[in-house]
């Protein structure tokens, strides 16, 4: 099974049914209702959202425009699944920042399709495999970092496993602020054993192993830490950058 | 009444020694469906178009997605209606329709399934 989490907000039984026996290679939560939504993404973090448009207590496009409007769920992919097939209905879901928008009855194989294609297109490695955001390169199979900078050969950089799923889990939603609670529960298996400092102090270790990238985290006043873009004259430089514009 | 062809596309999901999901798909229908119905014909009897609206639209999801297409087409008449505020008389006789056609998908898809156990 993949580790990418999908939320799936669909009230209708048989659907549901359908969407999660097409799916079974990912991780998917059900909701049924808005309110159900909410409270599963207050509470995980998820790769995908595939939403209905007619929910019992609102509408995928108004539940749409409010997750876009938050920060740390705006790069969330949406895609509609929905019996609303006319074309004004799909241009105003994908004019809204859907990813895709898919007609019911669902075929199966498509679905599971397209939601591999999003997931791909979200940097999301479906296979397991690569992960790139810039000119950092995620080996998910081998746990394993590179910077790669121009047509210098990738470097390695040495990460703990810990270093390596925050790191991963700060690129995987860039540019939003991720709590401690978050980064806890992504990287750690046995979260009672760590407390609030243990993030902060492998920060610390993180952002001196990354210094030479594009990147830098950054903390967050009362949010906790984001991935972003760093500054080019902050970058400092190295071998790998010198002479490089980014 | 039941597009059966529609049911092949669940086959590559089929996994080996797991449940049948066709059998599955159909005993969740048959257990969310019936309600459904109630509700649209409570909803046609109280004039609550927008009831009307939302649950003729969410049994017109199950119905399409399971192949039974003419009760699917009754149920966006009915969604129409109440989608337009227009809960009279052809409403009131296309419930009855929508009554009448949803026994007999039902008969057929209990068909379907193996023997009652006990």
């Amino acid at each position: 099974m993949s580790s990418a989490r999908i939320l799936l907000v669909e009230d209708n039984p048989v659907d549901q049914s359908i969407v999660t026996a097409a799916l079974t290679k990912y991780q998917v939560t059900k909701a049924g209702t808005v309110a159900d939504a909410n409270t599963a993404l207050a509470r995980e973090l998820f790769d995908l959202v595939i939403l209905d448009i007619n929910l019992p207590d609102g509408n995928g496009f108004e539940f749409l425009k409010e997750l876009k409007s938050l920060a740390r769920l705006r790069q969330l992919p949406i895609v509609f699944l929905t019996n609303l097939s006319e074309v004004p209905a799909r241009v105003q879901g994908l004019n809204l920042g859907a990813q895709d928008y898919i007609c019911k009855p669902v075929d199966p194989s498509e679905l599971c399709a397209r939601v591999d294609a999003r997931l791909r297109l979200g940097g999301r490695a479906v296979g397991g495999e690569i992960f790139l955001k810039g000119d950092l390169q995620f080996n998910l199979g081998m746990r394993q970092l590179f910077i790669v900078s121009g047509s210098e050969p990738p470097r390695q950089i040495n990460l703990t496993t810990l270093e390596f799923n925050v790191l991963f889990h700060l690129a995987h939603h860039f540019d939003v602020p991720l709590s401690r609670e978050q980064l806890l529960e992504a990287a750690w298996s046995q979260k009672d054993e760590v407390s609030d400092r243990s993030v902060d102090s492998l920060i610390s270790g993180l952002r001196k192993k990354i210094s030479s990238s594009q990147y830098q985290i950054k903390a967050v006043y009362g949010s906790g830490y984001r991935l972003e873009r760093r500054a080019t004259s902050s970058r400092p430089e190295t071998p790998a950058n010198k002479g490089s514009q980014n | 009444m039941i597009d059966r062809t529609i049911w092949e596309r669940w086959s590559s999901l089929q996994q080996e020694g797991e449940p049948n999901l066709v059998h599955q798909l159909i005993e969740v229908f048959l257990a969310s469906s019936e309600g459904s119905v109630q509700e649209i014909e409570k909803s046609i009897a109280a004039k609550y178009a927008k009831g009307l609206a939302f649950h003729a639209h969410s049994l017109k999801s199950s119905a399409a997605s399971l192949g039974a297409n003419q009760l699917a087409e009754l149920c966006l008449k009915l969604e129409k209606a109440g989608r337009d505020n227009q809960i009279d008389q052809a409403a009131e006789s296309s419930a009855r329709e929508l009554r009448t056609e949803y026994e007999a998908v039902k008969r057929e898809l209990v068909k379907e399934l193996p023997a009652q156990r006990g």
